[in-house]
């Protein structure tokens, strides 16, 4: 009982080897080409695309961006005296942090006094410094401590856009990590809300930052759709505030001349920097062109936001399951491409399958998820057209396949049909021979006679053959190599049958015969040609037994009618009737012949006397004919 | 038979020669006669179009005939034009002359079913024979002896019917053909039907001052198709 089962799950094995073979290597290729990067640039498009097409978020007014934005007035660098002069003003509104983006090589220092010192009795005030690029770092002011210093490097992917920000960096040689500007930043405001929301390190992942209970996803070498991300300390992928104006923003010269209320800087986190556009150039982003201290901005809101409003940061998937997500999707689409339904509605369902990805992939990202689109799309569009298309080109195989079989039995057919001629022809005309011989009643030249033409008979049926070979004729052969055309109407047909059969010289009993005959005719389109044939080739044989067997026998009565859908051959005669309980080659062919066109095939004792022979096949309008 | 005053003959033949010589045969028997000619399938056909209103009483075709002009004659086109010839009048009265007329088996069931006169002579006939043939084509007999296999006797259901119905029940045409349910034109074709096969020709039994019902009834009876 196992081994049907066994061997039909073979057979399912081996139908998928062949059916999944495209569809594997289609998934093997996307899957190849994204680990070999080759979809990076598209799968960051996609997710800058959905990035962009976020709904508008409020401005995060927690946040209030100080710029100088006029170099030419103030100097550049800036004027030491300026900037302790901006955030003393700053801080005596009493904001919650205040991060000076502003580095030492932008600072004129007056008198070689480092001014700047004054600035580090406030414990609210970060400033920042350049590292990563070792040749030229360029650290923050001496004297303030680790956690009042954050750098500001920021790097952009290599198409030139910025989509995500390094929060921390371990220095090997110095053996000390280094926190962004931004995670200072964040940490001052966020103990300042509430003490216990300290930077510590992650649970899940324990190189990830995180404040009470929200961890920092941190952004691996092929977090998402990236694959070369080289990043080594822990980065954040930025989702960037969506609105017109995400942030407050002042001027420098607002602070000084009080034009503005600068109540509202109480409890904000302040960012004074250089804003004028001279040494600020823009930087590419997925939501558009932003400048550096908006980009820490925006990063020390999210982190805040995170944290205090729970907005969802951007998480990955394990590289291990993102494949597995689409391996499935590729094998799935193999599936249903491979199913019965029609193409229309495989394509609706590609489509439609399409569209939810891509609108659940959306939704999952302002979830927080990046998961890939890119190259699930790519497998399930390839698999599913591809498929379905196959599918199509696999009915066409499937159905020549049919057609070839179709030959098969055509052949076979043929080699039957020859087989007939051979039978209802020379092995005749030899049987004739063999009892007149036994007899003792045939003279030599006779013998001769007849076993030249029986040379002859039989170099006929191999012309035939070939005939038959070169091109399937629509005709029949009788002995004698006599051809009939099956497309003649049919009582005609079995006419020339009957009348070319009982002219056979070698059945000496036909001479002296009554025969009753009636062929009916029947509409042309009824009957097909293999019915056509099968039915003279019936008759043939009938007509061949009577002539061999039927003994004594003085009528004969051959007919055809067609009644209630059946058109029937029959063949009686008044002979000494069924004597032997063998069936011959005619007979077996006959039952077979009905048994192919559905019929019924008869031969029994006739009454008084004789035997009865007939084949009935039901006609039904055939399509070809 | 009477002449008649218009008698109408078409004579087929590709051989000038032949042709010739039946239309003086012919020109002979049927003096006042109007015969016309025709030496291919085209012409036949052309002719008996341009009599259509007053058809010719009887075709006196060669079976070896071309298609048109030029072309070789063949058996098969004369074949083709006496089956086009007995589709489209049922009631022409034809005599076929050949040299090989067993070549006519093959239309027998057609001939069975012609209405008219259908006579069968071959070539090698005396002029005396075929005269008589073409005498009784224009009488509406049917005379294919000459084609039949052996001694076979090939008959029609309808036509034993008509036998059995006369000979047993002693029914007069009318009847019979009420019985059969078809009309009393088609039962007198029957009769020249089974009267070809059992070979009981008009002329023969005239001499002999026989009723050739009774002739035929004794004919049937010797060959076994009534009891």
């Amino acid at each position: 009982m196992r081994r049907p089962a066994w061997n039909s799950v073979k057979d399912i094995i081996a139908t998928w080897r062949v059916w999944g073979l495209p569809g594997a290597i289609a998934i093997g290729l996307v899957v190849a080409a994204r680990l070999t990067g080759s979809l990076q640039g598209l799968e960051l498009i996609a997710f800058d695309t959905f990035l962009r097409s976020r709904p508008e978020e409020l401005p995060d007014d927690r946040i209030v961006l100080v710029g100088f934005d006029d170099i030419e007035a103030t100097g550049y660098p800036i004027p030491e005296q300026q900037i302790v002069d901006v955030i003393e003003t700053i801080q005596s509104y009493k904001p919650a942090v205040i991060g000076l983006h502003i580095h030492k090589n932008q600072i004129a220092e007056f008198r070689n006094t480092p001014l700047l010192s004054t600035l580090q009795k406030h414990k609210n005030l970060i400033v920042s410094e350049l590292i990563t690029a070792a040749a030229d770092q360029i650290l923050a002011p001496a004297g303030f401590p680790d956690d009042q210093v954050g750098f500001i490097d920021i790097y952009q992917d290599k198409d030139g856009f910025l989509r995500r920000s390094s929060l921390g960096y371990y220095n090997p040689v110095n053996n000390d990590y280094k926190h962004s500007f931004t995670i200072s930043v964040s940490e001052r405001y966020l103990v300042s809300r509430d003490p216990s929301l300290k930077l510590s390190n992650g649970i899940r992942d324990t190189q990830a930052m995180r404040f009470g209970s929200t961890e920092i996803p941190r952004l691996l070498d092929d977090s998402g759709g990236y694959v070369d991300a080289v990043v080594g300390n822990p980065e954040l992928l930025l989702k960037f505030r969506n609105a017109t104006q995400p942030f407050q923003q002042i001027t420098a010269h607002d602070i000084k001349s009080g034009t503005i209320d600068l109540n509202q800087l109480r409890d904000r986190i302040v960012l004074v920097s250089i804003t004028d556009p001279i040494v600020r150039f823009s930087i590419l982003t997925p939501i558009g062109e932003v400048n550096s201290p908006q980009i820490q901005a925006h990063v020390v809101s999210q982190i805040i936001s995170a944290v205090l409003d729970e907005r969802p940061l951007i998480n990955t998937w394990n590289d291990r399951w993102e494949y597995v997500w689409i391996i499935s999707w590729g094998v799935i689409a193999i599936i249903w491409g491979h199913t019965a339904f029609t193409n229309r509605i495989k394509l609706i369902g590609i489509i439609t399958v399409q569209v939810v990805l891509i609108s659940g992939s959306y939704l999952l990202l302002l979830a927080g998820w990046w998961i890939p689109i890119v190259p699930v799309s790519l497998v399930w569009l390839i698999n599913g057209l591809g498929y379905t298309a196959f599918y199509k080109y696999d009915w066409v195989l499937r159905s020549r396949l049919k057609e070839n079989q179709r030959l098969v039995e055509e052949r076979q057919q043929m080699i039957e049909q020859i087989f007939n001629v051979i039978h209802n022809g020379p092995l005749q005309t030899l049987a004739s021979v063999l009892r007149q011989l036994r007899d003792n009643d045939l003279p030599k030249e006779k013998l001769l006679v007849t076993l030249e033409n029986l040379n002859l008979e039989i170099r006929q049926i191999g012309e035939h053959a070939k005939q038959e070979t070169l091109s399937r004729e629509q005709s029949l052969y009788l002995r004698d190599g006599i051809k009939l055309d099956l497309q003649t109407p049919i009582d005609e047909l079995l006419y020339e049958v009957y009348s070319l059969t009982l002219e056979r010289s070698e059945f000496s009993r036909f001479e002296a015969l009554k025969v009753t005959y009636d062929f009916e005719p029947i509409e042309q389109n009824l009957l097909n040609i293999e019915q056509r044939q099968s039915l003279c080739r019936f008759l043939e044989e009938a007509l061949c037994n009577v002539g061999k067997h039927a003994e004594n026998a003085v009528h004969l009565w051959v007919t055809s009618t067609y009644y209630q859908g059946w058109y029937t051959v029959r063949v009686i005669d008044d002979g000494i009737g069924i004597q032997s309980m063998n069936e011959g080659e005619g007979t077996r062919y006959a039952r077979k012949v009905a048994s192919q066109l559905k019929g019924k095939f008869k031969r029994e004792s006739a009454k008084p006397k004789g035997t009865l022979c007939q084949l009935s096949i039901p006609l039904t309008k055939s399509r070809w004919w | 038979m009477s002449e008649s005053e218009n008698l109408k003959i078409l004579v087929v033949d590709d051989h000038e020669v032949v042709l010739g010589g039946t239309i003086d045969l012919l020109k002979r028997q049927y003096p006042h006669a109007e015969i016309l000619t025709a030496q291919t399938v085209e012409a036949v056909q052309q002719q008996l179009k341009a009599n259509a209103a007053n058809l010719p009483n009887l075709v006196v075709l060669d079976l070896s005939l071309p298609e048109k002009i030029g072309d070789t004659a063949q058996a098969e086109a004369g074949i083709r034009l006496l089956r086009t010839l007995m589709h489209d009048y049922p009631t022409l009265n034809l005599t076929v002359q050949s040299t090989y007329v067993k070549a006519l088996v093959r239309i027998k069931p057609e001939i069975d079913k012609h209405g008219g006169g259908f006579t069968v002579a071959d070539k090698g006939l005396s002029s005396k024979e075929m005269l008589v043939r073409v005498d009784w084509a224009l009488n509406g007999i049917t005379h294919t002896k000459d084609i039949r296999r052996g001694r076979m006797l090939e008959i029609k259901p309808d036509w034993l019917n008509v036998l059995k119905l006369a000979f047993y029940e002693g029914l007069q045409d009318r009847a019979i053909a009420e019985r059969m349910n078809v009309s009393e034109r088609t039962v007198r074709h029957y009769w020249t039907k089974i009267q070809d096969i059992l070979e009981v020709y008009p002329e023969e039994d005239k001499q002999d001052g026989k009723n050739i019902r009774i002739q035929t009834e004794i004919r049937a009876r010797e060959e076994g198709l009534i009891d």
